[in-house]
Parts: C-alpha cells; sequence; structure tokens
C-alpha cells in the first residue's frame, strides 16, 4: 500500500510564506478547533475536559469557523491546519470541514486517529485533505496506555490510517517522543517506512505555558535537555537510509543544515521570530484568541470580536518586536538549533532575550552525537529507554 | 480539449495559484503556479478548446506573434497532460 500522492512542491511552498511574510499576507492559519480529546495523554498542552473548558471558555460554534475561513480566504490565506485536542470530537466536524474544504484551501488535519471510522473516511474521500497528520504515540496498546491512557489506541491509529491510506489520503505521521514512547522509536519509524509514509516528529517539548492545570504537567514526560539531543539525532538515524545518513552526518558536521529533516516548523535564520510565526501565519485557539503560533499565548487578539484585519496587523507589529537572545543570533551551532521566539519566551518565563539553556544543552548533545556516530552504526539499536527514563 | 477536474484560482500575496479542490486532490495533491497568460490560458480551458483557438484568443489579447504564442503555449498544455490535469 503505497502513499505515493504527497504533497508537493516544498520549495513553492516556501516562496509563499516568505513573500506573504513581505506583503504581511496570512498565507497560513492553524483553526485549534477544541481544546477537547478522546485521549489523556501526559505531556499534552492543550487537552481540557469538558469541566476544565467550560471554567475556562466556550467552542467558536460551526458557523463561527466557517466565516472566519471566508474572512481568512479574503485576507489571503492558503495553508490551512485543522487541529485540536482531537478535531474529530466535534459532532459538527464533519460540516467545519466540508464548508471550509470548498473555498481553495490547502487543509491539513491532525487528529490521534482513533475516531476515524469507515464512514469518516467515506466523507473525507469526497474532499480529501492535502494531508492527513496522524499522531502515532507508540508502537504498541501497551506504549498507548502507558502514555494516553487508551489501552487501544495503537489498533485504532492503525486501523484509521489503513482506511485514509485505502481512499488514497495522503498521510503524514506526526511523533512526539517522551521517556515514555521512546523505546517504541524504531517501531515507529519501520511502521511509517512499511507503509511509504513521511514521519514529522520532535522530542523536544515545550514548558506546559499554555497547559489547562496552570502551568503544571507531568514531568516525568519531560527529557532532560542531553536526553532530547539523544532522541532527535537517533530519530534522524531511525528515518535516515544508510547512505542518506551519511550524507547527513557530513553535513552536519560541516555546520550545513540539510534539507527537509522532518521538523516540525521551518526555521528562519532572522534576529526576531526565527520562523514565520506572526509574519505570514497565525493560530487561533479554540476559544477564540489569535496568537503567532500555538505555543505562545502573547501577543494575542481577538478575531471574532475584533475583527480579523486588526487582530493579525497587532499581531504583526507585536511579533516583530520579539528579539532572539544576542547568543542565539551569533551561535555557530544555530543551523543545528531549532531555537524560535515562541520557545525562548517559553523557556525564558516569558523573556524572549534569554539564553534556553535546556536548547542549548539539547543542541550541544546532538551535535556531540553526529560528529561521534556514522551510518554503520546499528539502527537505532545503541538507544534504550532505561527505569529512570535515560537514554 | 478541457479542464475536467475540479480546481480553485486564487491570488496568493501577487501570485497565480490554482489549488486542487473536491476528489481532484486524490489525483493531484499540490499547487498550480501560474503567470497572467497562464491565468488567461486556464481559464479558456474551462470550456472545450482546440489549440488553435488557444493561439488565434492569446494572440488578439496581448498582440504578440504566432511563432511565440504557439509555443509557449504547447510548452504549457504539455505540463497538463504530465500532471494528468487536461484531458
Amino acid at each position: 500500500m503505497e502513499n505515493e500522492k504527497k504533497p508537493m512542491q516544498p520549495q513553492l511552498r516556501r516562496f509563499l510564506y516568505q513573500k506573504a511574510a513581505r506583503n504581511r499576507v496570512p498565507v497560513s492559519g492553524t483553526f485549534e478547533l477544541t481544546p477537547r480529546c478522546n485521549m489523556n495523554c501526559r505531556m499534552c498542552y492543550i487537552r481540557m475536559s469538558e469541566k476544565e473548558m467550560r471554567a475556562r471558555g466556550r467552542e467558536y460554534t460551526a458557523q463561527e469557523w466557517i466565516s472566519m475561513g471566508r474572512i481568512c480566504r479574503e485576507q489571503g490565506m492558503l495553508f490551512l491546519l485543522l487541529t485540536g485536542g482531537e478535531p474529530f470530537l466535534r459532532k459538527d466536524f464533519k460540516e467545519i470541514y466540508t464548508e471550509l474544504s470548498g473555498m481553495g484551501f490547502v487543509i491539513s488535519i491532525n487528529s490521534n486517529g482513533t475516531m476515524i471510522a469507515p464512514e469518516t473516511v467515506a466523507w473525507l474521500k469526497e474532499n480529501p485533505p492535502s494531508r492527513m497528520n496522524i499522531t502515532l504515540y507508540g508502537a504498541s496498546n501497551e506504549t498507548y496506555e502507558r502514555l494516553c491512557r487508551n489501552p487501544q489506541g495503537f489498533d485504532q491509529a492503525v486501523r484509521a490510517i489503513d482506511l485514509l491510506l485505502e481512499a488514497g489520503i495522503y498521510v503524514n505521521i506526526n511523533a512526539t517522543f517522551t521517556p515514555y514512547n521512546v523505546s517504541d522509536m524504531e517501531k515507529i519509524y519501520a511502521f511509517a517506512k512499511g507503509r511509504g509514509l513521511t514521519v514529522t516528529s520532535t522530542s523536544y517539548m515545550f514548558p506546559p505555558v499554555r497547559s489547562a492545570k496552570e502551568g503544571a504537567l507531568d514531568e516525568t514526560a519531560r527529557f532532560t535537555a542531553r536526553e532530547a539531543g539523544a532522541a532527535l539525532f537517533h530519530s534522524k538515524k531511525c528515518w535516515l537510509e544508510p547512505e542518506a545518513f551519511e550524507v547527513f552526518l557530513q553535513r552536519m558536521k560541516q555546520g550545513v543544515k540539510p534539507e527537509e529533516d522532518g521538523e516540525e516548523c521551518s526555521r528562519t535564520p532572522d534576529e526576531h521570530m526565527g520562523c514565520m510565526a506572526g509574519r505570514s501565519s497565525f493560530w487561533i485557539t479554540w476559544d477564540g484568541r489569535m496568537t503567532p503560533c500555538g505555543m505562545m499565548n502573547h501577543p494575542v487578539a481577538r478575531p471574532f470580536e475584533d475583527g480579523f484585519v486588526p487582530s493579525w496587523n497587532h499581531i504583526c507589529d507585536r511579533t516583530a518586536q520579539i528579539l532572539l537572545p544576542a547568543e542565539c543570533t551569533n551561535c555557530k551551532k544555530r543551523f543545528a538549533c531549532m531555537v524560535c521566539g515562541a520557545l525562548t519566551i517559553a523557556e525564558g518565563q516569558g523573556d524572549s532575550t534569554r539564553k534556553p539553556a535546556y536548547l542549548c544543552d539539547m543542541t550541544d548533545a546532538y551535535l556531540a552525537l553526529c560528529g561521534q556516530n556514522s551510518a554503520s552504526g546499528r539502527l537505532c539499536g545503541d538507544m534504550e529507554r532505561t527505569e529512570n527514563g535515560k537514554i | 480539449m478541457k479542464i475536467e477536474k475540479s480546481f480553485v484560482l486564487r491570488e496568493i500575496a501577487g501570485e497565480y495559484i490554482i489549488v486542487p479542490t473536491g476528489n481532484t486532490a486524490l489525483d493531484f495533491n499540490g499547487l498550480i503556479t501560474v503567470n497572467e497568460v497562464g491565468m488567461f490560458l486556464w481559464n479558456l480551458l474551462q470550456s472545450e478548446v482546440t489549440v488553435e483557438d488557444l493561439i488565434r484568443k492569446t494572440m488578439e489579447e496581448y498582440e504578440v506573434d504566432r511563432e511565440t504564442v504557439k509555443g509557449d503555449i504547447e510548452e504549457f498544455l504539455e505540463k497538463l497532460k504530465t500532471n494528468g490535469i487536461l484531458n
């Protein structure tokens, strides 16, 4: 079962993002439709119960999101990510999706896959998204139970992936590695390769700036910085074929960032945000707040109440004032680092100019492994999670 | 010939972008960028036309010579055929 119809033209996408940024066009947006989820992952930064959600606000209605889509279209949005929580948990998700899909967007959907049944795929197939991002949290039901508290999660996600592939819908695997599932890394990549799927992964976990528990999160779900760097390295090793991995190592030793390496966001080498957030892309949270990206609480605007255009202008103006730490802008290791404004603000407890020590240690560990290893080693075999979460 | 599949033409940040809609994305999961002449041709191809129709109408619209137009149009049509967009 090959998944050959992958979305094309990453260079065109980058070109459009950059041109849009020069003209302040919001070419890319995320609609976070709900904070609710049928799973309860230990590291999740958004998930709320119905009760927690009601204490904080309300979900916007289908018609409100559809109207927002029309306005975004007028303003030049082309790329749209629908996410949650779990978007398929909304009873009106089909209505929202179907209306938005007719507006001429390139739509991606983030889902855990556990609620995607044959009838779901049947209506998705009529207006297929450009890309379904299914998060794979592990390679067994046991890992899903440990991390997501769902003992059938793996079987459910695999069934969804296979249904989507049979329907000809492009599937990308999202993977977030934590101490709870890092021992499944090799199997997750093998699963993806076996079905011809791409993988977007991360081993970096943001401090819980958006957590429903007022900043408190399961501490054991976050790697130490050095573990995160090691997990990042091993994810490259699992993904790349031996020859490509050798090229990757050579480029890293030369201080050159390899192309298209399956990261969550595209970084830019500027001294402000370090990515396109708040320049040509935005995020609207489930409770109607516009921010540059989903990992930020500020700057913030209220597009449903105050209008999209004033909100977008506010986000652009305020984002342009964000400065990365001086140490980062001149750092020789930046090519290997995932630093951005959202990350330095989260790590610096609100101060974007504070050097993110966690990230420095993570990048050091990552580069040290790149310098020490060769492709002739075992595929991911030298990484295991131990009782204390070390890898 | 004509474009049978379902697309939406968008202008994004000064670029003309053609986006597949409906189940067209099952066959063509990408974007097409065109210049102004490409957009003109794309609009003509929404109805049944011949290559000769395209050449004549483009010459009328842009006041250019036949040889230049013919080569550009054939190249454009070939790209559409390669991507399975044109029958």
